[in-house]
């Protein structure tokens, strides 16, 4: 058979040859014209472009109220009588089970528990248990969801900002704000996507580093811009004397055509984002002055926020200017407020930091909402880890300190699609494990971004050859919390 | 004809070597809608193929009967149409499989037969041409072509109308096709999928193996012959869970050997299931998010996507009208990635345009949200808005729209929510409210309607939600902030004077210059810069009537005066505190109260601060101020003796003037701040001036360190 097989093929021609090899190519030619990307850089997944929500998003803007230092969810959202009942008790083992401690309590003997010295009560009508500290906040409990549950890895500050902000224990990584402008870029083309506000009380302070708002390895376009804490909020933003706008206009002209030599010649995209960048610049000298002038706010405003919203560095004044920004489309605006880290102290310093964010929190909130921004704006308040629920340092009768702690802490959000008026997740009578329904932190990422339309597991970047994504290889939404 | 039958086998062979290509890169390939309704046609055309092959075979089993000439021509026109449909056939078997939404087990069995089948017809056609004599190849070849195509038809059939389609009628049960949601029972959803395809083919109302029935909630939990087959909480001692773990050859296993067994993960949640209660009712939702039997029926339910899109009645609008309608000052964008539905929003209010507004019309089908917050629109744009007839949203804070307005927008029947902040809507706008068709939320903050006037409007339309937003407490009084400064430095040059500011309008700054607090009475009002001679104290406080009066705040003046060419420290300060050595004390470089570690202040405390200045031709002086540190608690006080010689030589010098200074009560023991000490000294005109200070040799019994000896902190000395 075999035989008789290759002889009938040897009596092919050449043209019969040529005839089906012709047919053979023209038909994968045919068919390649319907596989996309076939010798392209294209993932094996179809990943959906960037630049618009996955799907329909309920929240359009972010505003984080971030509290630097970590404030003691003990003396603000997370009630525990059994501390009081029992203060000056020691920490029984069972409980902290073998939690790690800092260098600062690791020496301690003894870790008596400490109640919380100041008041609680029940607010509004989901009888969410805020304490005395933050009577505003009281006063908008039903438009806020408070999680008891956020937990993290970090006991320190740097790592847990750094996790918090950007996905990761270890830094050089995109944070929230440089994802979601890579992901869905600015709403308005004249500020940036990414804005960042920063205060500080008179509290024991951590600082804040640039890291936090690093664009990490996404284009240095989607890195957050620092705004000063001058009465120029922006500064030399305005033309210098001598120079009208058409002046500016040239030099921006004749500049882009040098820089675009220099990128012709050297290909570095540094460049195509410096350009970026200076055009922005010129499209903020029109949108930014009408954000940042302050001497025609109504009185109305400055007694909703407090007269400290009219003097530029406070926390007042970032969040009566986060307001603006978000109502002018910046879609994620960050503010720090510093001082949180009682370690000691605490009945002297916390009053002062809750009285610096309690009124303009609650302000920014009710202003959404009277504008009917509040169901496409997010606002989230809380800081990178919670606090201890025993005493570092002398307890006394008076006063005390707590140290750090990361398995369970408090935080609020409120606005874009997050169900108003409850609470989620439950930590045990100590304080100091969770319960039910824990939110991890990549768990946060997640429903952050699923609030804001966007798949987390679909937002992604491919860097040193593997694909990142702000929750890097976990996280799930917490359905629990979605309205 | 012949023409027309080397077409045809020429094209089943660029079918299949294109399908064979494709099928290479599955994944990848992305159809235009063409071809989708081509791949549609798949079931349509693949009746030829069947009956061509079932025609091919039955004629060549009779092909004795006819004459092999006509036979062989028939034959091969047989084969070869028999050859291209079934290749087309599968190419577009193909393209309708990139649509998904089929069975992929089911799918990927017919697709693989489908295409042998093809495969298999071409390869019949080149037989019969080339070697028509082997009659046992061809045959084989027939017989698995028929086989691959019955089959693989047979999958085919699955896909399309289910299996057990043809035996269904026969069967007792009628199954309700139940949805399931979140709401719906695991058991619904999950267990009782596993009994239905593995257990009820025997355990069912006709036939009752061991006398068990298992098709109904009531006559499973009942059991058979041995009792009931499950034990609440406990599935190691129940007996549907023991047969199914016995060995496959034992009598008892369940389901019998030969029947469809049970897999792994069907055996994992029957398990669990009964482990945690064997609940029939609690529904999906009621589990746990990481509960063990959740996770397990999660594998075996597809719940519907949770974030089901509204479904928009219109189509989208081309990318390009999109783009052109966006601009610098106005951004139109989707909803999301696969919506039809538009939002625009105008940004930067000296920069709008109508002419976009108007543009927008080009949209006005697709336009569901738009944010004119902020902008000058007034009521005649509400011509162009009335058009978009499918908005939801319409925001329009702060523009100059009246009462009037509401009689275009009243038109827009989808109109849900409606932002009035900062309007001159009135009460008069409340009849149109009521016209609105689904208006369900109105923000009326800063509007023209009174508190009383809006109770009646919520009354009277109860459908809709109308928001007053933040109402100022009448009772409830605010502190004011402290004045603040306009200088920039607090070292003022000769014509330079201190202006005070505060950013709260209507506010009365009630200062004084003296270092004693100011009044709210009788304190002089701030209305002009104030001209300092040399050191000077600013207490200053903000008044208004309705507010609590602010804190005090203290700002520190010096004059800057004349700079000395040199100076040197005759006493070394503390190692801690050296600054940058002695040119510290007229670099100009004012240090914080608060931050003593600073390198602007030099720090003394076992030996006196001692320094001399120089200056190149000898000046007249009449004062001299000394900037320090007073932060109590610190331990930095006020020098306790000040001595300051001058000549115009260093050796040469004569003692000027000596003062003693005041030291703070146990009233002040919190002061933080800078201080100034002005000397005036009889006029004098030399070159060289030595200046001693010395620190608190004893600290006062109330302080924290008493007894021993103080700090003096000095950052400048001003010669004026």
């Amino acid at each position: 058979m075999a035989n008789e097989f290759f002889e009938h093929r040897q009596n092919i021609t050449r043209k019969h040859f040529l005839g089906k090899l012709s047919l053979g190519l023209g038909s994968v030619a045919l068919g390649s014209l319907l596989i996309k990307d076939l010798f392209g850089s294209g993932s094996a997944e179809m990943l959906p472009p960037v630049g618009l929500p996955h799907f329909a998003p309920k929240a359009k803007r972010i505003i984080y109220l971030f509290q630097n230092g970590a404030p003691s969810q003990l003396e603000s959202f997370d009630y525990k009588p059994t501390l009081i009942k029992r203060m000056g008790e020691d920490l029984p083992a069972s409980i902290r089970m073998g939690q790690r401690l800092t260098g600062m309590t690791a020496n301690q003997e003894k870790f008596p528990m400490v109640g919380s010295k100041f008041e609680f009560k029940q607010h509004g009508e989901s009888g969410t248990w805020i304490s005395e500290l933050f009577p505003n906040i009281g006063k908008i409990a039903d438009d806020i969801c408070v999680i008891k549950t956020m937990h993290t890895e970090a006991i320190n500050h740097d790592p847990a900002l750094t996790f918090i902000q950007t996905g990761a224990q270890q830094g050089n990584r995109p944070s929230m704000g440089s994802w979601l402008s890579y992901g869905l870029g600015s709403e308005n083309k004249n500020l940036p996507a990414f804005c960042v506000l920063l205060s500080r009380g008179k509290g024991n302070g951590q600082g804040v580093y640039s890291k936090l708002w690093t664009n990490g390895f996404l284009d240095s376009v989607h890195q957050g811009v620092q705004f000063s804490n001058s009465d120029e909020r922006v500064l030399y933003l305005n033309n210098p004397e001598g120079a009208d706008k058409l002046d500016r206009r040239k030099m921006l002209d004749e500049l882009a055509k040098l820089n675009s030599l220099s990128f012709e010649e050297f290909g570095d995209p540094e460049i195509k984002t410096k350009v970026e960048q200076y055009e922005m610049a010129y499209r903020m000298q029109t949108a930014v002055p009408e954000l940042t002038d302050l001497s025609k706010e109504s009185d109305q405003i400055i007694k909703m926020y407090g007269p400290e919203c009219l003097v530029p560095g406070t926390y007042a004044a970032n969040c009566l200017l986060a307001r603006k920004l978000s109502e002018a489309g910046v879609r994620f605006v960050q503010l720090y407020h510093q001082g949180w880290d009682q370690h000691g102290n605490l009945v002297g310093e916390m009053p002062g930091q809750a009285r610096d964010t309690d009124r303009a929190s609650a302000a920014l909130i009710m202003d959404l909402k009277q504008r009917g921004l509040l169901d496409e704006t997010l606002v989230i308040w809380g800081g990178e880890f919670g606090r201890t629920n025993y005493c570092q340092g002398q307890l006394t009768k008076d006063n005390y300190g707590r140290d750090h702690h990361p398995r369970c802490y408090s935080i609020w959000m409120a606005g874009g699609g997050i169900k108003p008026g409850m609470s989620y997740g439950e930590t045990d009578e100590f304080g100091y494990n969770i319960v039910k329904d824990p939110v991890h932190i990549n768990d946060f990422h997640a429903t952050v971004l699923h609030l804001m339309g966007l798949n987390h597991e679909k937002l992604v970047y491919k860097h040193l050859g593997r694909r990142y994504r702000l929750t890097d290889v976990a996280g799930q939404v917490v359905n629990g919390v979605l309205a | 004809m012949k023409l027309f039958q080397r077409i045809l086998s020429s094209l089943s062979f660029f079918i299949i070597v294109m399908l064979l290509f494709l099928l290479f890169f599955q994944n990848k390939v992305s159809l235009p809608p063409s071809l989708q309704s081509v791949g549609r046609m798949h079931p349509l055309l693949l009746h030829l193929p069947i009956g061509l092959l079932v025609i091919s075979f039955i004629l060549w089993l009779g092909k004795k009967n006819i004459d092999s000439a006509s036979f062989q021509k028939i034959f091969i026109i047989v084969l070869q149409v028999t050859a291209f449909t079934a290749t087309l056939t599968a190419l577009m078997g193909f393209f309708l499989s990139r649509e998904g939404g089929y069975d992929e087990s089911i799918l990927s069995k017919h697709k693989i037969l489908g295409i042998t089948t093809a495969i298999l017809s071409y390869a019949l056609l080149l037989i019969y041409q080339s070697f028509p004599e082997k009659k046992f190849v061809f045959g084989t070849t027939i017989a698995l072509s028929l086989a691959a195509m019955i089959i693989g038809s047979h999958f085919g059939s699955n896909l399309t109308h289910g299996e057990g389609f043809v035996w269904q009628p026969l069967k007792s049960e009628k199954e309700v096709e139940e949805k399931i949601t979140d709401s719906s029972s695991l058991y619904t959803a999950a267990i009782q999928p596993i009994l239905r395809s593995k257990c009820f083919s025997c355990h069912n109302e006709k036939k009752a193996k061991g006398e068990l029935i298992m098709t109904t909630e009531e006559k499973i939990l009942k059991g058979g012959k041995n009792g009931p087959i499950w034990k609440t909480g406990d599935a190691l001692n129940s007996h549907i869970i023991q047969n199914i773990n016995l060995s496959e050859d034992d009598k008892k296993h369940m389901p019998p050997k030969g029947k469809p067994q049970l897999n792994q993960e069907q055996i994992d949640i029957l398990f669990a299931w009964i482990q945690s209660g064997a609940d029939m009712k609690k529904t999906m939702k009621d589990y746990a998010e990481g509960d063990t039997v959740k996770k397990l029926a999660a594998k075996f339910i597809h719940l519907p996507k949770e974030e089901t899109e509204k479904a928009y009645s219109f189509a989208a609008a081309s990318t390009s009208t999109i783009q052109k309608l966006s601009g610098p000052f106005c951004s139109v964008f989707p909803l999301s990635q696969s919506s039809p539905a538009l939002q625009a929003d105008f940004f930067v209010r000296e920069k709008f345009d109508r002419k976009k507004l108007e543009e927008l019309v080009k949209v006005k089908q697709q336009l569901v949200v738009l944010n004119l917050g902020n902008m000058p629109v007034t009521d005649a744009d509400m011509k162009t808005i009335s058009q978009f007839s499918n908005l939801e949203k319409l925001v329009l804070n702060n523009s100059m729209i009246t009462n009037s307005a509401l009689n275009d927008i009243k038109k827009l029947k989808s109109l849900q929510s409606l932002s009035l902040a900062g309007t001159q809507i009135d009460k008069n706008a409340a009849t149109s409210f009521s016209q609105f068709d689904s208006l369900k939320e109105v923000f009326i903050w800063n509007t023209k309607i009174s508190a009383t006037e809006a109770e009646e409007l919520q009354k009277q339309n109860k459908k809709i939600r109308f928001d007053r937003g933040y109402i100022p407490d009448e009772n409830e009084i605010l502190t004011l902030t402290p004045p603040l400064v306009k200088n920039e430095e607090f070292i003022l040059s000769d014509n330079e004077r201190i202006e005070l500011k505060h950013p709260v309008g209507g506010v009365n700054i009630r200062y004084t210059t003296d270092g004693t607090d100011p009044d709210s009475t009788s304190s002089p009002i701030y209305n002009d810069p104030v001209i300092s001679n040399g050191f000077v104290m600013i207490k200053a406080k903000a008044v208004r009537i309705g507010w609590y009066s602010s804190q005090i705040a203290s700002f520190t003046f010096f004059k800057k005066g004349l700079r000395p060419s040199r100076a040197e420290l005759l006493n070394q300060p503390n190692q801690k505190y050296k600054g940058s050595g002695a040119t510290t004390l007229i670099d100009l470089k004012k240090g914080l109260a608060e931050n003593f570690s600073d390198p602007a202040w030099l720090g003394f405390r076992e030996q006196p601060f001692a320094a001399a200045f120089y200056f190149d031709t000898a000046q007249t002086i009449n004062s001299i101020s000394i900037s320090y540190n007073e932060s109590v608690q610190s331990y930095l006080m006020p020098p306790q003796e000040v001595e300051i010689w001058a000549g115009n030589e260093k050796d040469k010098l004569k003692l000027l003037k000596k003062t003693t200074v005041r030291q703070p009560t146990k009233e002040e023991k919190n002061i933080v701040r800078i201080e100034g000490l002005k000397i005036d000294i009889p006029q004098s005109n030399y070159k060289c001036y030595k200046i001693v200070a010395k620190n608190v040799s004893k600290l006062p019994a109330w302080h924290p360190g008493k007894g021993e000896k103080g700090w003096i902190f000095i950052d400048e000395i001003f010669f004026n």
